[in-house]
């Protein structure tokens, strides 16, 4: 049953994740968020180990996978005396609240999973991203085991974007080696794991400052949201890499310390757009102690990607300035008209935007850091937009759902901690 | 000082959430309908569901051409599913110019030539003129 395999390669991600987390976040509890932020991690570290050996041309076939897995796991327990690197304890408001809030949004929650899920499992992945870009690279990885093949490299084999960042296709790929053959289907499922890790992960940081209900009740907000079950483009299993951004976007933003430069890796290695926000979020959290660290780790992709035949030099060029006003226009009316939309987002926007004006007295630093790192992603988006060479009329409808979702995860922890009863 | 109370808040996320619920519970309903309809296919007829024709375009050529094969590619626009479906066949480029076909062929004497066109419609796939490569 691939079904059954795929959910044991989720338990085996967050299983992964589990043994780094104890060592970076000693303090972490056994909550089921804790879980969320151990899939994130493990993710992190089996996607970006595999592509790490296949960077040093480490043997990866047959017996080897398995070193290479045991030691992923070895690798924390026995780091872990060596160096103590944070004490870092997270402490939860424990009031509960109203305990009919907490039952219906679990409801509302466990309905909109239940809605992911057979979506998932209903059809194969087939829309542009989730095929052409990432299944695409998980079946060379699964087939060939390394991107150093013809696949990627020679610029004469028709191959999209292939210099695209590779975590999901090393994930995918992975669980194509626990089935022996890639199934487009069930793989969907990776994704549902991501979109419940992700909401996992706002509720810790909502969590931290919101009584419990009102943290659920965001949650649920956020899950039940049409955009993620509109039917054939649910985006909560559409196979894109959006959910598994925001899900290391929002984590570091609001993670401790010690999980910087694990997540950065996150964000960086699965979408193009993770660099420059990645860039942002440490200018604005400070911590440049761990930006070597984190530099470290990326520099293999980096060297990388200098391989692979791309096609980002696309977007680099002169803005015509003569059209500028003319393209602000149209990209910030197609802005305007997608916040609007309730078949997408319901009245998420709007009340954000109320919430983001509402007088509640002043901000607290963490809640000005979040909204300051979505003012500024939101400004790099329109700069792309604006130097982007082609015509943007079919491009906008379909990117910017899909962009707001990145933003969605440090707008709620923000607006729910500007509300929140604790004083920062 | 409280402007926005416990109790005001709360209200907030059950307006938005019912709001949310009348596009969310239809989704949920045609996610299960869908599920049921195609509960116990394979994967194949799952796709033929999906999108018709083109999956039996796909399996032909699957059928016609050996696996780890390069295929040259002499189409204006060639449909961008073809390269995840035909692989590990790799998909190379050949011409834009249908008129185009035996030049691509001379040129690559050892690669399998696929001819795709949607106007006018045409779809040819050409075995390699030297025996013994792909």
């Amino acid at each position: 049953m691939p079904e059954i395999l795929v959910l044991l390669y989720v338990v085996y991600l967050a299983g992964v994740g589990r043994f780094w987390l104890r060592w970076l976040v000693p303090g972490c509890d056994w909550s089921w968020t804790s879980l969320s932020w151990s899939f994130g991690l493990g993710t992190i570290i089996l996607g970006y180990g595999q592509f790490l050996l296949n960077v040093f041309n480490l043997p990866v076939h047959g017996l080897w996978l398995y070193v290479w897995q045991v030691l992923f796991l070895v690798i924390p327990i026995v780091l872990s005396p060596m160096f103590d690197v944070s004490s870092t304890q997270r402490l939860r408001i424990s009031e509960i609240g109203r305990r009919t809030i907490i039952v219906f949004s679990s409801l509302l929650i466990g309905v909109a999973l239940l809605t992911a899920v057979l979506q998932a499992l209903a059809l194969p992945m087939h829309m542009w991203d989730s095929i052409v870009i990432y299944g695409f690279k998980a079946k060379i990885l699964f087939q060939e085991q390394t991107f150093k093949t013809r696949a990627f490299l020679d610029p004469e084999v028709l191959h999209y974007s292939a210099d695209y960042p590779l975590l999901i296709p090393y994930l995918e790929s992975g669980f194509y080696r626990w089935l022996g053959h890639p199934d487009d289907r069930v793989v969907r499922l990776l994704f549902t794991a991501y979109w419940i890790a992700w909401l996992g992960v706002m509720y810790d940081a909502l969590a931290l400052r919101l009584r419990r209900d009102k943290a659920l009740g965001l949650v649920a907000l956020v899950a039940t949201l049409p955009l993620f079950s509109n039917i054939y483009m649910g985006q909560a299993s559409s196979g894109f890499a959006d959910i598994p951004f925001a899900l290391y976007w929002t984590a570091f933003l609001t993670c401790p310390p010690s999980l910087l430069p694990l997540l950065a890796v996150g964000c960086a290695f699965t979408k193009n757009e993770g660099i420059p926000l990645v860039l942002i979020g440490w200018v604005l959290r400070g911590n440049y102690r761990l930006v070597v660290p984190g530099l470290l780790l990326l520099a293999p992709w980096g060297w990388a990607r200098h391989l692979l035949p791309h096609n980002a030099a696309h977007y680099l060029r002169a803005p015509e300035w003569a059209l500028l006003t003319e393209r602000l226009k149209l990209i910030v009316s197609s802005l305007a008209g997608e916040m609007l939309r309730l078949r997408n987002w319901g009245l998420f926007w709007f009340l954000s935007l109320l919430g983001l004006f509402w007088p509640a007295g002043p901000l607290r630093k963490e809640s000005k850091l979040l909204l300051t790192a979505v003012g500024l992603q939101l400004a790099c988006y329109l700069c792309v937009y604006l130097i982007y060479p082609q015509s943007l009329e079919l491009l906008l409808p379909v990117t910017w759902p899909r962009l707001l979702i990145h933003m969605v995860g440090p707008l709620v922890v923000a607006l729910g901690w500007r509300f929140g009863e604790k004083a920062g | 000082m409280k402007l926005f109370s416990s109790r005001l808040l709360l209200l907030v996320l059950w307006a938005a959430c019912i709001v949310n619920a009348f596009f969310f519970l239809p989704n949920s309903w045609k996610a299960l309908v869908a599920f049921r309809a195609v509960k116990g296919l394979s994967n194949p007829q799952r796709r033929f569901l999906q999108k018709g024709d083109w999956y039996r375009v796909i399996l032909s050529l699957e059928n016609q051409v050996p696996q780890n094969a390069a295929i040259r590619l002499v189409s204006p626009a060639p449909p961008w599913y073809l390269a995840y479906y035909l692989y590990p066949r790799l998909l190379m480029k050949g011409s834009e110019v249908l008129s185009d076909e035996s030049v691509v062929r001379k040129l690559y004497p050892g690669d399998w030539v696929l001819v795709y066109s949607e106007t006018p419609p045409q779809i040819k796939i050409l075995p390699p003129l030297t025996p013994g490569h792909s």
